[in-house]
């Protein structure tokens, strides 16, 4: 138990050098600017107690008008100084913090998302440490962003404590003692109410996610229809009220504890107020304090316990950020942890060549966490397969035979649990991956867009001109580079038409307000347009075309096609595929006969392969799927007597 | 920078007060009874350190002068008991306000919800109002703004208003100590006290301005981070943590432009506003504290030589001090939050105007609702004009409609449908009988109309032109409660709620024999069975910890079994299939027949060879109904539509 809480502390303290190392690295001495804040913080505090004893002083001892305005102005302007400098230099610190986040932080994390290893991605530790990283860096108020400020925090805080406590000091020395010792008390009692709150941790953890899902998880907007036609208004009225009251409950308890925990402290507060008071009043009637003195003690009496009590808040304010810190650092680290491009071969080569595939005794298992036990769930079994360059392949099956899982398999998105996958008689796995990733193209099922222009989403490389200019200080070099440039771009351009024409999807382009230039995705552009799933599965097709890699993979591009759009691609496809190793996924089997073999998954094996006529010779799985399917379009036929 | 005249975001300040009265009600809605305790929060919270500086006043007085022991000892009992009880005070309220505020975000969620189930569809499906739902929701998720800011800002109102009472309260017992105590000296004290008065004003005057400065520098900085924020949102909330986009991104080596986009169309715009806001905040907040402290300094000198030539007491020094000291500061935070809130009043717009959106199904109701009781009309119409929601429509009375009761079945009489903002007609010209127990298909390309006839048929939408009868009646003359019962409809998208399967069934209480019958009928029973709590059993564990996944499949089962509970007598199946392997497809189509047995039913698809199952097809074609017949009569027109898409189909499975 013990060793875990210091290991934790270790994961906290690295974490934060981490951080502060990345700081370092682009800020440089800003990093010290804590330090400033803290010294100015502890004049400005002197100088905030010293100013009504000045004043006092001189009233008491009834001193010249002249000597009452000098010693105020002057102790006054310090202060003013002193304050004003506090409040600069903290707003620096806040600015140069949130820089911090804006520029490094968030990329940090994006690129993060963006490389990790996409098994890791998907694996649920991977999305958890992802959503907490994510979690730590989204608000400009809390969380790393506070890092340096929370720093700061502890040391004026520290700086505070420490100018009152030699006020203090020179006071009594058993006033000291008796101040620590209620502090003492204070975080011993504060202690043993967290540790009871944390009992309620899970309690309020359920009713949270409860109540996140009725706040956050629908929006009846999706759900319109059927809340209105079924009336489950009611019913989510009903949940949504239970759940609240369980809410108010539960916080109720907590915020209870939370107020003894303030009672006890107010008891403390009303000890030690009580005390200076006492004891002030008593030495000034005994032994001769002056009025000034009065009012400064008794100031930095109050300003020791507030000060050890901003420190305590400071600190816990402090372990929090670092707990978000440790999170932020945990995901970096394991994204670049499961990046694998450490490997040897480049892919390039490969480029503009058919690919062969070879898949021996391939195995893939997802884990899954449950009752604590990691179970194991095969998906694909030894699986044993070729394809040879320029083949192109169909796949069938019943949902969940593991289609999917074979794509990602063949795409290195995921890697075999056993077994091995020979490209061109390579093992995949000595790929760098971003070259490997290089040697697909691909439309998948569920892709979206990104909100930028249609030809930005095709060619992805697109460089607006303002950003060039920022990057390439050098004009000449510039200009070169924008000539070369320009020609490709042409080239580039003529090449995405093409590609869009052969995906059916010339007219659309063309007839909106910016052609190629109109942004997808309205809702986050606000402007141009959103494409039906029809338009938007054949832009998909677009974008796999203008990659124009030596394996195509598409994996049920036709589902949201209407009959007549279907047809349309399937004219297409044997040009498409011209050349190229294909992967085609389909739940019509209609699709396949243009494949030169089909196989048919079920179950995580091969079970059926071949060509359309062998397998409906065969009279297995395949036929009958095919006889389910074009029962009706058949019978029709014989009715007619248009048979084959 | 914004001229500050009279008005302020084109209101002025009456207006605004007027906004946020209705706001404070409408917070009553969200958390009834929770603006109480935050109003007695805060006072308690001005008092407490008016306790500390009345004591310290009294008892540096009382040192200075008489020195009476027993005097002092209850000065400072009452000090620090006083302060000891209403902490205690506070504290307890304390708690109350933190409760609240813990629900308070979701709280407001759940009422935003509650209004989208009762707008009207047609409203709902604009994306106006759905950019209008994430403005509402992004306002207080992302900045505390709106609904959250009102919170927050009434208890810094009714503290600082307490505070400024507080210390013209400790300045009249200066202006007495100097003016009629025993040996003052009014007539030589009168010039410099006004003199002082007239520096604290002025110094006022100053901060206030200057605070008002401040937020509306933030707020203008705010807003428009509000504006890129989206973009930021859209990579870090759904593009990058998506499994499907992560392909995409590894596929196509997407990371370049996405860091770039980020960058660009978002971070870089937070930094450069920030820079800008602590910028101006510097200068601000800069001239504020330096007027404060040197109004301050003066004071101090002041009074002090006030007490110095004897006129006044040495607690007076003190309490003067405190007192302009804290006037000062009441009102600069006054004028603050007063911005603050004027400014917040654009959020609180936001979310009247989604709470004034038209709602409710019925004739009667729609009338109640027509006049919408907001200040402003800027930008408050979706549509251009008012009054395009009221719609009238004559409750027909349940003796009425028995006369109608003879003529059975669903009928379109030209029905025309253009979506609300656009030109081109999603439907035009329908006329189409259905018997009752007839089952028809609609068939057509993508976008040709055959989702908007549903929808018009389950009142989602009110024909632009041309009406719909069942029975005989006008749909829209039923009371909805009861035209909802007679219908029942799975659509493309259905959805499922993490709850219960009897709940997702049912909708609320079950009737146990026929939820068993349905799931039977629907051929989810095995599985239901097979599942540890049976019908009890959540789906998914986003609500409860033990919920079980459906397959695709499952799902769209479960979502049948809703329709056959309901035992209504039109079915409607809106593209069942879509996500289903052959098998799935041909099991639902299959049991098709049976669960639309004596009922009417129409049913939506691609797969043509569904419209078998069915009396007769209606083809649609850009918004028209171009052919409607028998499947083989309709086979036979070599030239229609529906020979077309049949022909794309079915060559492949010859």
């Amino acid at each position: 138990m013990k060793r875990k809480k210091e290991r934790h502390a270790d994961m906290m303290l690295i974490s934060a050098k981490y951080l502060l190392r990345e700081f370092y690295n682009s800020y440089h001495f800003y990093i010290i600017l804590p330090f400033f804040v803290c010294v100015s913080v502890a004049a400005a505090s002197l100088l905030a107690m010293v100013l009504p004893k000045i004043v006092l002083d001189v009233v008491e001892q009834g001193m010249t008008a002249e000597k009452l305005f000098w010693s105020v102005g002057c102790a006054g302007m310090l202060f003013a100084a002193a304050s004003l400098a506090v409040m600069l230099l903290r707003n620096e610190l806040e600015l140069i913090s949130q820089d911090f986040l804006y520029t490094d932080l968030t990329e940090h994390w994006e690129r993060g998302m963006l490389r990790m290893d996409y098994e890791a991605f998907v694996s649920p530790r991977g999305k958890i440490l992802a959503e907490k990283a994510r979690n730590a860096i989204s608000s400009p108020n809390w969380g790393v962003v506070k890092l340096l400020p929370g720093l700061s925090a502890i040391l004026e805080a520290f700086a505070r404590f420490l100018v009152c406590l030699g006020i203090v000091g020179r006071l009594h020395s058993g006033i000291l003692l008796v101040l620590l010792f209620l502090f003492v008390v204070q975080l011993w009692f504060s202690g043993y109410i967290q540790k009871k709150k944390q009992s309620l941790k899970e309690m309020r953890a359920a009713t949270n996610r409860r109540l996140n899902y009725l706040a956050w998880g629908m929006r009846g907007e999706k759900e319109g229809k059927d809340i209105r036609l079924y009336a489950f208004d009611k019913l989510l009225h009903r949940i949504a009220q239970k759940t609240i009251r369980e809410k108010r409950e539960v916080e109720g308890k907590a915020e209870r504890l939370e107020f003894y925990n303030m009672l006890f402290a107010a008891l403390l507060l009303l000890l030690r107020d009580g005390t200076a008071y006492f004891y002030l009043i008593w030495r000034f009637l005994h032994s001769g304090m002056t009025l000034g003195d009065f009012t400064f003690y008794f100031a930095a009496i109050t300003g020791v316990g507030g000060g050890l009590q901003q420190l305590a808040r400071a600190v816990s304010d402090f372990l929090e950020t670092a707990r978000y810190a440790e999170d932020f650092f945990e995901f970096m680290q394991y994204s670049m942890q499961t990046q694998r491009d450490k490997t040897m071969i480049q892919g390039e080569k490969y480029f503009g060549i058919p690919i062969s595939f070879v898949f021996e005794n391939v195995s893939f298992s997802y884990f899954v966490q449950q009752e604590g036990k990691k179970r194991e769930i095969p998906v694909i079994k030894n699986l044993n397969l070729t394809i040879l360059p320029g083949e192109s392949i169909a796949i069938v099956g019943v949902n969940g035979a593991g289609k999917s899982t074979f794509v990602k398999l063949l795409c290195g998105l995921l890697t075999p649990s056993e077994g091995r996958i020979l490209v061109n008689g390579v093992d995949s796995r000595l790929f760098c991956r971003e070259d490997y990733f290089g040697l697909f193209s691909a439309v998948f099922q569920k892709s979206g867009f990104l909100p930028v222009s249609v030809a930005e989403n095709i060619m992805l490389n697109v460089k607006p001109k303002r950003a060039k200019e920022q990057e390439n200080r050098n004009y000449c070099k510039e200009k070169e580079d924008a000539l070369i440039d320009n020609e490709n771009q042409k080239e580039n351009i003529d090449t995405m038409w093409e590609c869009i024409r052969q995906a059916g999807l010339e007219e659309k382009i063309k007839s909106l307000p910016k052609g190629a230039d109109t942004c997808l995705v309205r809702e986050i552009t606000h402007e141009g347009t959103d494409l039906s799933g029809g338009q938007a599965q054949r832009l998909l097709l677009a974008r796999a075309l203008y990659k124009d890699a030596p394996v195509l993979v598409l994996d049920e591009p036709t589902a949201a096609l209407d009959p007549v759009a279907e047809h349309e691609i399937y004219q297409e496809y044997r040009k498409m595929t011209r050349g190229k190793t294909s992967i085609f996924i389909s739940h019509r089997l209609a699709s396949t006969r243009f494949c030169d073999q089909i196989l048919l998954f079920s179950d995580g094996r091969i079970l059926e392969s071949g060509t359309h006529k062998e397998l409906i010779a065969l009279g297995g799985q395949y036929a009958k799927m095919f006889e389910v399917q074009s029962r009706y379009y058949r019978e029709e036929e014989e009715k007619d007597g248009v048979g084959e | 920078m914004r001229r500050k005249g009279e008005k302020k975001n084109g209101r002025t300040l009456w207006e605004d007060i007027c906004l946020i009265r209705r706001g404070i009600k409408e917070f009553g809605k969200i958390l009834p009874g929770q603006m109480i305790f935050v109003l007695l929060k805060s006072i308690l919270g001005a008092c407490i350190p008016l306790i500390s500086v009345f004591a310290s006043a009294w008892i540096l007085d009382e040192l200075a002068q008489e020195r009476r022991e027993e005097k002092l000892f209850w000065v400072c009992l009452f000090a620090v008991g006083g302060i000891f009880l209403l902490s205690v005070l506070k504290y307890g309220v304390d708690a109350k306000v933190a409760v609240g505020y813990s629900c308070l975000f979701s709280a407001h969620e759940i009422h935003l919800t509650k209004k989208t189930h009762r707008l009207l569809y047609e409203v709902l499906e604009m994306p106006e109002t759905k950019r209008l739902r994430d403005q509402v929701s992004g306002s207080i998720s992302v900045s505390g703004a709106g609904m959250a800011s009102l919170y927050w800002d009434m208890e810094v109102v009714v503290t600082n208003l307490c505070r400024a009472l507080a210390a013209i309260l400790l300045g009249m017992r200066f202006f007495r100590a100097l003016f009629f105590a025993p040996g003052g000296k009014g007539s030589a004290g009168g010039s410099l006290f006004l003199g002082m008065i007239l520096m604290v004003g002025i110094c006022i005057f100053i901060s206030c301005k200057m605070a008002g400065r401040h937020f509306d520098v933030s707020f203008e900085v705010f807003e428009k981070g509000a504006e890129y924020n989206r973009y930021g949102e859209f990579y870090t909330m759904n593009y990058l943590p998506d499994e499907d986009s992560a392909m995409d991104v590894r596929i196509f080596s997407q990371e370049k432009i996405i860091l770039r986009e980020s960058k660009e169309k978002c971070y870089q715009h937070f930094a450069k506003g920030k820079r800008r806001e602590i910028r101006a905040v510097n200068r601000y907040d800069g001239v504020r504290l330096f007027c404060t402290y040197f109004c301050g300094v003066c004071v101090y000198a002041l009074v002090g030589w006030m007490a110095l030539s004897g006129w006044i007491g040495v607690g007076e020094v003190v309490a003067a001090y405190a007192a302009q000291n804290m006037l000062i500061s009441a009102f600069s935070e006054l004028a603050q939050i007063i911005t603050d809130l004027r400014n917040n009043n654009e959020h609180l717009l936001n979310f009247f105007h989604f709470m004034d959106l038209p709602e409710a199904m019925e004739g009667a109701d729609l009338q109640e609702n027509s006049g919408n009781n907001c200040l402003f009309m800027k930008d408050y119409d979706l549509r251009g004009k008012g009054g395009d929601w009221q719609r009238q429509t004559i409750l027909v009375s349940m003796e009425k409609l028995g006369s109608y009761g003879r003529v059975s079945g669903v009928r379109f009489e030209h029905v025309s449908f253009r979506y609300p903002g656009s030109k081109e007609w999603a439907l035009s010209d329908i006329c189409l009988e259905v018997k009752k127990g007839e089952k028809l298909a609609l068939v057509g390309e993508n976008g040709s109309g055959k989702t908007t006839f549903v929808k018009l048929l389950c009142r989602l939408y009110h024909p632009t032109k041309g009406r719909i009868l069942l029975d005989g009646a006008d749909i829209w003359s039923y009371p909805w409660d009861e035209y909802k019962n007679r219908l029942a409809a799975v659509f493309q998208d259905f959805s499922l709620f993490a709850f219960s399967i009897a709940e997702n069934v049912s909708a609320l209480e079950y009737d146990k024999i026929r939820l068993e019958d349905a799931l039977k009928k629907a051929g989810l029973w095995e599985k239901v069975k097979s599942l540890p709590q049976g019908v009890k059993q959540s789906l998914s564990n986003q609500f409860c910890e033990d919920g079980c996944d459906l397959s695709g499949g499952q799902a769209q089962k479960l979502a049948i079994a809703r329709a056959i509970y309901r035992d209504a007598d039109i079915m409607i199946l809106d593209e069942p299939t879509a996500a289903l392997d052959p098998f799935a497809e041909a099991e639902i189509y299959k049991n098709f027949g049976a669960m639309s047995q004596g009922k009417t039913a129409f049913l939506v698809s691609h797969r043509l060879s569904s419209c078998k199952s069915c009396d007769r097809v209606a083809v649609f074609f850009e918004g028209k109904l171009v052919q409607l017949g028998k499947h083989e009569e309709l086979l036979g027109q070599d030239r229609g539509e529906y020979f077309r898409l049949w022909e794309a189909q079915a060559r492949y499975y010859r």
